[in-house]
């Protein structure tokens, strides 16, 4: 292995096959159908929408409200994704394709918005400040599973991890009074359990899958026994400290944006530090190349004298601490105690915000606030008394999950060595 | 090459139909494949005892007096437990002796009760077994049998009360079909997904779960709703006529369920092994490739099973929906949710016998 560091370059190439061409094209026009049909036939033509743009309790970066006419809004907005699907269907946007289904399906959430919160008044900041929130699982769920799978271990396991790591990072953090102690019991407590992923699917070769359920159940099952057991009945262990709001100086007082993403709680400063860290590791970086050859090709990194195992266990080992992390932000950054399956299913979320951001944490952090949103757009409309129950907005997440994973959104790159265990010969 | 990474469910299959290798079978004949659940079950016991110790006031309480006293109050605390296990779910035999000498009749059947409890409880443990099994033959590894009871639970239950003037001998058995007609269709949306999309259908099905959760939930406190339930996610009393036949009177709910439990696996080990369909769909699970190359539909084979599964994993469950409601409270889905995780995990256990779940020790 040579020393002087070479430069390699990046080249995705997009192709969008022509039936996808066509399915998306419909898609956009059908979004600007229901947007004119559904959304602005439906809305008074006088109607004003009212979007307050300052999260509540917040004390710097006021910004004045928004006021809309709907009607004329969501004209506007039906006759782009119209234009947008139409233009995808003659001549496709090539490369931009998922760009423009990303914009089409803003202007749907956007048109939706409108249309519910016409003659009312919604408030649109506070509820794009929770969405940031609702996305750290999410997120940092999904780069768990690139750190895993660029690695090539699958980790279906994050679900499994995270729980364990709200339960132990409530237990240790009312103890101790600390929420950073208790963060660190999170993390550990999942890291542990990653290194079981990793003996069972490096060492041993169980199928990944197998191993990753198992360790889902088994957190599932100790979580659940302990609460019922111990954390329902004494409040003591169940009362951990929430870190706090910390507004960045500065920043925080950033109309509309400083709210937003500079007056939140330190797992948000945290997804984002680790987005960076890790986007440039994994692409500029000695260490990064090495962990991605380990996921394309085991055989020729083990033949340039990399060491296969050791890399594979230090991505899962990376993989349990981000879970960690993203498991703690339950108790510590959200709720402040523990309830049984409280992670309910972010953890796969996070891993097909992982596949919708095509195994790059740049890529990834965008599907997971698509997600965190689709989560805040829920809760905030029963506030509103909107006709939709409830109980349909919370379907959204998973619904989009599986139409992202339908492979709507094109087919990803995954890592080629993915789930197969190395054999040295 | 992309396709042989993809196929997880083929992958798990491998790995339950390969068993052990057979030189390591032959070195311990007394294991052979009885052993291996029953090691498990035994591990599984133990590994409970410690955590009965461990997180027991009273062990730590003895142990602070002396350490002699500390392991009696383990062995105690863990005699107590396991014992309870056992009586509950057994029965216990000195009182069962005992009744059966004596000539009070509601005496008996509460005597011989907890056997048959069980059985009853088992019902929905070897419909889902079944259910999964079903899947991993076709090369599905189907985590979506809880969502998929759930929805078949609903339909169940929707035709079990709002269906009135049927003899029992249509009504009961069109509430099993309304029930596995619902599963199936939520096992369909998968299959058709990792048929045609190549969509994962571990992430799939479980995204399904979450949305069956969500669904029923909105439709035990909206449509479904039992009128005065005040707010409670309940549904109606279904119809007499719907109601599984029991065979005993009062404490004693063993019911015909059980026996069309038995039944379903049997038939369903008959479409496997003894028909052209069987083979197929076995075939596709093994080896796509080879399946395709015989000219078999792989899409076919897959969404079929992935449709199938449900086969009535309602049955038992769904007629109790009338007492129990999925979703009234945290804590109920949470002990079904769980309940269907363990039958997902003993086909596997089992290596895929094709008793389904018919040995389940509850």
């Amino acid at each position: 292995m040579t020393t002087n560091s070479r430069v390699i370059e990046h080249k995705r190439v997009v192709e969008v096959s022509s039936t996808r061409k066509l399915v998306v094209g419909i898609v956009e026009v059908l979004i600007g159908l229901l947007i004119y049909f559904i959304f602005a036939l439906k809305t008074a033509s006088g109607a004003l929408t009212r979007f307050v743009m300052t999260p509540g309790g917040i004390d710097q970066g006021f910004m004045a409200d928004w006021i809309l006419p709907s009607k004329i809004t969501l004209t506007v907005l039906a006759i782009a994704a119209l234009l947008i699907g139409i233009y995808q269907l003659i001549r496709g946007f090539g490369r931009w394709t998922n760009l423009m289904v990303g914009i089409c399906a803003l202007f749907l959430i956007f048109g939706f918005l409108v249309w519910q919160a016409a003659d009312k008044q919604l408030n649109l900041a506070g509820m794009l400040s929770s969405a940031v929130l609702l996305a750290v699982p999410i997120t940092l769920g999904a780069f768990s599973g690139i750190l895993a799978e660029r690695s090539g271990i699958v980790n279906i396991s994050i679900e499994g991890m995270m729980l364990m790591a709200s339960m132990v990072a409530a237990i240790v953090g009312s103890v101790t009074k600390n929420p950073w102690l208790g963060l660190l019991g999170g993390i550990l407590s999942s890291i542990l359990l990653a290194l079981i992923l990793g003996v069972l699917s490096i060492k041993y070769k169980v199928n990944q899958t197998i191993s990753g359920t198992v360790i889902n159940i088994f957190s599932a099952g100790l979580t659940a026994f302990i609460s019922q057991k111990f954390l329902q009945h004494t409040p003591l262990l169940n009362t951990p400290k929430l870190f706090p709001r910390v507004p960045i100086p500065g920043l925080a007082s950033i109309p509309l944006i400083g709210p937003i993403l500079f007056n939140q709680n330190i797992f948000v400063y945290l997804m984002f530090v680790i987005l960076i860290v890790l986007q440039l590791a994994l692409f500029e970086t000695r260490w990064g190349l090495r962990l991605r050859s380990v996921g394309e090709h085991p055989k020729a990194a083990d033949t340039l004298g990399i060491n296969v195992i050791r890399t594979r266990y230090m991505g899962v080992i990376l993989s349990g601490l981000v879970a960690g992390i993203a498991g703690s932000f339950f108790t510590l950054g959200s709720v402040g105690r523990f309830d049984e399956g409280m992670t309910a299913g972010k953890g796969f979320i996070g891993l097909a915000a992982m596949i919708f951001g095509n195994w790059m944490p740049v890529g990834a952090i965008g599907a997971g606030m698509l997600f965190g949103f689709a989560d805040a757009i829920g809760s905030k409309l029963s506030l509103l008394g909107s006709a939709i129950p409830p109980q349909f907005m919370a379907m959204a997440p998973y619904l989009i999950t599986m139409i992202v994973l339908a492979g709507f959104i094109g087919k990803g790159q995954a890592p080629a060595a993915e789930g197969e265990p190395y054999e040295k010969e | 090459m992309s396709e042989k990474k993809k196929d997880l469910g083929l992958e798990i299959l491998k790995e339950i139909n390969e068993g052990q290798p057979k030189d390591e079978q032959s070195r311990k004949p007394f294991l052979g494949k009885a052993g291996i659940p029953l090691l498990a079950i035994f591990t599984g016991l133990v590994i409970g005892a410690l955590l009965i110790a461990v997180t027991s006031q009273s062990v730590y309480a003895a142990f602070s007096e002396s350490v002699g006293k500390g392991f009696s109050a383990i062995f105690n605390e863990v005699g107590t437990a396991y014992k309870a296990l056992f009586t509950s779910a057994i029965g216990d035999p000195v009182r069962m002796v005992k009744a059966v000498g004596g000539d009070d009749v509601r005496e008996i059947r509460q005597a011989f009760n907890p056997f048959l409890e069980s059985l009853v409880q088992s019902t929905p443990y070897i419909f889902a077994g079944l259910a999964v099994a079903l899947g991993f033959r076709s090369g599905l590894f189907n985590i979506g049998v809880e969502g998929q009871l759930f929805i078949g639970a609903a339909c169940a239950t929707w035709v079990g009360y709002t269906v009135t003037g049927l003899p029992a001998w249509i009504h009961m058995p069109l509430a099993f079909l309304a029930g596995a007609l619902g599963g199936a269709l939520w096992g369909f949306v998968p299959g058709l997904l990792k048929a045609k999309t190549g969509g994962h259908e571990v992430i799939n099905t479980i995204m399904m779960n979450w949305i069956a959760f969500r669904l029923t939930e909105w439709l035990l406190s909206g449509p479904m709703t039992r009128e005065g339930s005040g707010g409670m996610p309940i549904s109606p009393l279904i119809q007499k006529t719907a109601e599984i036949p029991q065979f005993f009177p009062a404490p004693i709910r063993f019911h015909l369920g059980f026996f069309i439990a038995l039944l379903v696996a049997y038939l369903i080990w008959w479409l496997l092994f003894k028909t052209t369909w069987g083979l197929n769909l076995r075939t596709v699970g093994t080896n796509p490739r080879a399946a395709r190359y015989a000219g078999l539909s792989t899409t076919k084979s897959i969404i079929v099973p992935g449709s199938q599964p449900q086969h009535g994993a309602r049955a038992f469950l769904g007629l109790r929906l009338r007492q129990h409601c999925p979703g009234a409270d945290r804590q109920h889905p949470s002990r079904r949710r769980g309940a269907c995780f363990h039958s997902l995990r003993h086909p596997a256990q089992r290596r895929n016998a094709d008793d389904g779940g018919l040995l389940h020790p509850n």
